[in-house]
Order: structure tokens, then sequence, then C-alpha cells
């Protein structure tokens, strides 16, 4: 039941700034993205580890010499993606952590295969 | 562990997540300033135990608890037995997708680390549950003692190769025959030499869980009779442990050393010869291990270094389960959540059995600040724990005060230098060492 005869506390006034604030933050998150190429199943040394930060936005564009069924783990997002149809892998970064990108080849191969990639979401 | 790595169950077709390994990490290497803070702080401390007058004597206080209805201690036995043979028929009978399976989320995950915390949180649960010491052969012949823990010894290396090496160790029927192999050995022991004679000297996993109950706040009596005490007093054993338990310690730390180690760029071993050094690995670690605590203990007084080593190699038990608690606290919270789906569905069938099969893991639950708080917490209080008890120990040992404190620095000087390895491997940047 509302309390209309009391007045507000002041924390709960910070409290909905703050709210406010976050949601601001995240309306205006800024944008991380990459272009990645994949080439006989790998990329380039320097995109091994992808970095952003907690509550960036994250795109990864990627462009591949084969077909090939991309999966993020953690977030838990596929991505289909094939010569000349490039495709996006695009998340809001709200899990912090190392999360491998390892590639779920077509026909459900036995072999184990090592991640493409990593990404790391560091905590603001 | 971080071998096998599996993640996200329910999102991949079997066939998908057979080609995963088993148990999918998502740890980010501690940053610099935390590992600054933790290893000032490990230090700081470490002058702070020096400079307390600690009482002389290893004498503790403990308070009685409580006793434990033997009609619980039946029911709690029961159930183990009965969660046993599910695991072994879920083994052998079930789906042989790691994924699906419960066998070996619950070996791995569930029993070989909760089960482990579990120990240093509420002490030796293990001869409660121990479903292999519900048999009670009496025995043919008695055990020479000078047979010590050795079986015990050569077994823990045995699993550790199993955990760290094997490739084949999440596949659930290979999981299943091991434990049937295992039951064989371990009811043989029992029957020739006695049962308790063959659970002290040959079962490794209760010399383990001893080891690692003697961290815990509660002290087990004959009869579950539990009392209080301080964290880590267990140690406070003023007598010496036989050759082959000092040993068994310290193939324990060398293991858990070993398990992260080979995830640094120290380790960079190409995949053809990954099996063969990961296994000599595993064997000279120990070694090392044990060279480089005699060396101190040489250091330490005028007594017999294999004296020293036997009285305090124990008292690095709080250090490594602190780092191994860094390194797998947040992947039992993560990954071990797969137990609950499996639960309900233990053989891959399709079954719900109590309504948890559609449980989808929250990788949310910890996140990486969690994981590097965790880590310096527990890493500066198994440190301070160790220093403290070594120091008690020591008090206990030799007659004069001075003589005591100046045995401490040599040992504390490795004690800093162990901790500062645990934190510099949770720092490294983490490679992939197989796939």
């Amino acid at each position: 039941m509302p309390c209309y005869d009391r007045p507000v506390p002041a924390a709960r006034i910070v409290a909905v700034f703050i709210a406010l604030d976050a949601c601001l933050a995240l309306a205006q998150a800024s944008l991380r993205r990459f272009e990645i190429q994949i080439a006989e199943r790998r990329v380039a040394p320097a995109q091994r580890v992808l970095r952003a930060t907690e509550g960036e936005r994250v795109e990864l564009h990627w462009s591949a010499d084969e077909p090939l069924v991309l999966h993020l783990h953690g977030y838990d997002i596929e991505t289909r993606v094939a010569p000349g149809k490039p495709a996006v892998t695009a998340f809001a970064a709200r899990l912090t952590g190392r999360f491998p990108v390892a590639i779920h080849s077509e026909g459900g191969s036995k072999h184990r295969h090592s991640a493409l990639l990593h990404v790391e979401i560091y905590p603001r | 562990m971080s071998r096998f790595t599996l993640v996200s169950l329910a999102a991949l077709a079997p066939a998908e997540a057979a080609a995963h390994a088993f148990g999918t990490r998502y740890e980010l290497p501690l940053p610099l300033a935390f590992w600054l803070a933790a290893a000032g702080l490990a230090v700081a401390l470490s002058f702070l135990v020096f400079a307390l007058a600690l009482p002389s004597g290893a004498s503790y206080r403990q308070f009685f608890l409580l006793r434990i209805p033997s009609l619980l201690v039946g029911a709690l036995r029961a159930v183990s037995v009965g969660v046993f043979v599910v695991l072994i028929a879920a083994g052998l009978f079930g789906t042989q997708d790691p994924f699906r399976n419960l066998a070996p989320a619950f070996v791995w995950i569930a029993w070989w680390i909760g089960f482990t915390y579990l120990t240093a949180l509420v002490g030796d649960l293990w001869s409660v549950l121990n479903p292999w010491a519900v048999l009670r052969p009496r025995g043919l012949f008695k055990l020479p003692p000078a047979v010590g823990v050795w079986p015990a010894v050569a077994l823990l290396l045995a699993f550790a190769w199993i955990e760290i090496v094997w490739e084949g160790n999440a596949v659930p029927a290979n999981l299943a025959w091991l434990a049937l192999g295992y039951s064989l050995l371990t009811w043989t022991g029992m029957f020739v030499f006695g049962r308790d004679a063959w659970l002290k000297s040959g079962e490794v996993f209760t010399v383990y869980f001893g080891f690692i109950a003697r961290l815990a706040p509660i002290e087990w009596r004959t009869s579950a009779e539990l009392h209080l005490r301080a964290p880590a007093a267990g140690l406070l054993d003023p007598r010496p442990v036989s050759s082959s338990e000092a040993f068994f310690v310290i193939v324990m730390l060398a293991n858990v050393t070993f398990d992260g180690l080979r995830d640094t760029p120290l380790w960079a071993v190409s995949d053809a010869h990954w099996t063969a050094a990961a296994t000599a690995g595993l064997l000279v670690m120990p070694c090392v291990f044990a060279l480089v605590i005699f060396g101190i203990c040489a250091l330490m007084g005028n007594t017999s270094a294999g004296e020293l080593l036997r009285l305090f190699v124990p008292t690095l038990l709080p250090i490594a389960l602190a780092y191994h608690v860094a390194h797998y606290l947040p992947y039992l919270l993560v990954a071990g959540q797969v137990v609950i789906p499996l639960a309900s569905d233990p053989f891959g069938r399709g079954w719900d059995l109590f309504g948890t099969a559609h449980y989808k893991v929250a990788v949310g639950v910890v996140g990486a600040r969690f994981a590097w708080y965790t880590s310096v917490i527990v890493i500066v209080a198994g440190h301070v724990l160790a220093m403290y008890v070594a120091h008690r120990l020591a008090l206990a040992r030799f007659s004069e005060r001075r003589t005591a404190r100046r045995s401490q620095y040599p040992l504390a000087a490795l004690m800093v230098a162990y901790t500062m390895l645990s934190l510099w491997i949770l720092a490294q940047p983490i490679v992939e060492t197989v796939k």
C-alpha cells in the first residue's frame, strides 16, 4: 500500500537517478565492432583474443572462405557464415568472462576442435 | 580439467556435443592490481604471524556439536550407495554423450571438486558416505606397517593421470568400468587385509578426503560425533606423519600446481607430444616438490630434515586448497549446474524424474569480479592459516622459542614462494593447450 503522507527518502531519489543513469548509459552503449576474416578455419593472430567491456554492444562481422557454423559459448549464439555471405554476431556484453567462439562444422564431425578465438568481456 | 571443455548442453545436437570436450571455463586472468594486492597482503600478514605471541603447544580447543543419529548415518550410506549404483548404470547403459549422461558431470565436477570443498567445510563426510566401506570383511592377513599409504600414493597418481592426461576420461562407459575395477581392487584389499586396514592404506579417497578434512572447522570422531574447532586446527598434530603420508601430501600439492601450470604459456607443448609430456610432468612434479621441501627442511634447524618434512608438510595444504578454490570455484558454480538437469535424466533417455530436465545453466551467476575477489581472499586466508599452523607446530616441536622462530624463516619463505606461484598461475593469460 502506498504511503502518500511520507516524504520520499533521499536514498530512493538517488537510486532513481542511478537507475536512470544506467539506462542512459545502456542506451548510448558504445559499440565495439570487429571485422574478422576466417581463412582455412583460422583468424589473424591479433584477433585470437577480442576484448570488450561489460555494457558495451559487441558486433562480430564475419567473412569466411567456407560455410561454417560459429558458436559463441556462454552467450550461446550460433551464426552461419559462407563465402560471399558475411554474417554478424551481435550481442550486449552483460556477462563478464572469457568466452570461446568455436566452429561447429556442418555434418557434425566427431573430431575435437579448438576455439577459433576468444571474446573477453571485462567488468566495468 | 580444463583439458576437456564442455558447455551449453541444451543448445547442441548430440553429435556436436560429443565433438566438444567436457567443461569450459569462463574465467578471466587475475589483473595486475589484484595480483599485487594479494601478494602484498600475503607478505605483510606473514610478518604479522611472526610478530604475534602465539600460544605454545599444539593443542586446540573444541566444542561438542552434535552426534549424528545412527539411523541418519545408515540413511546417508544407503543414499550414497544408491547414487553410486545409478552412476555405474548410467555409464554402462546410458547415452555415451558426455553432455547428456550424469556420470561424467557428477564424478568430475560435483564429486571430485564439489565434494572436496564440502569436506573442507564440514569435515570427513566421506567416512560416512564411502560406498566401498559398506562391506565389513575381517581380513585374512595383517597388512605390514611398512606398506603405509604407498598403495594410495600409487592410486592417487593413477587417478590424477586419468583426470589430467587421459583423453577418454569423460566417456561415461570408461568411468563406469573404472569404478567397477576400482571396486574390485578395493574390496579385494579389504577382504585380504581387513576393512579398516585397507581403507587407511589403499583406499585413495579415504586418505585424500582425510587430509582435506584436517582443514575443516568440524572434527568427525568415531560413531559420527561432531566437534567444532578452528579452521585448519586439524593440522595441529605434533606427531609427524609417516614417509608415505608425507609423499601423499606432496603428490596432492604437486597435482594442484601442475593442473594450473599446464594452462600457462610456460607449458607450451605441441599437441603431438602432449600426452607424453603431461605424463612426465605429473610424475616429475612431485619429485621436484619433495626435493625443494626437503631442502627447505634441511635449513630449518639441527633436527633431521626428514623428520621436519614429515612434521611440516601437511601445513602446506591450506595454500594448495586455497589455490584450488581460486582456480575452480567459479567453474564449479557454473559448470556444476549441469548436474541439475542431468539428475532428472541420468541416462540421457529424455526422462524428467525431478522436473529439472530442462534447467538451463545460468552462466551469469558469477562474474569476473566475483572470481577475482574470491581468489584474493581465499589465497591470502590459506597462506595465513598455513603460516599460523606451522608456527604453532614449531613452538610445540622446539623447546626454545627462539629456535622455533628461527626454524620458521625458511618455511615462511617457501610458503610465500608457493603462494606467489599460485597467484602467478592465476594471473597468466590463458593458453589453449589442446583441442
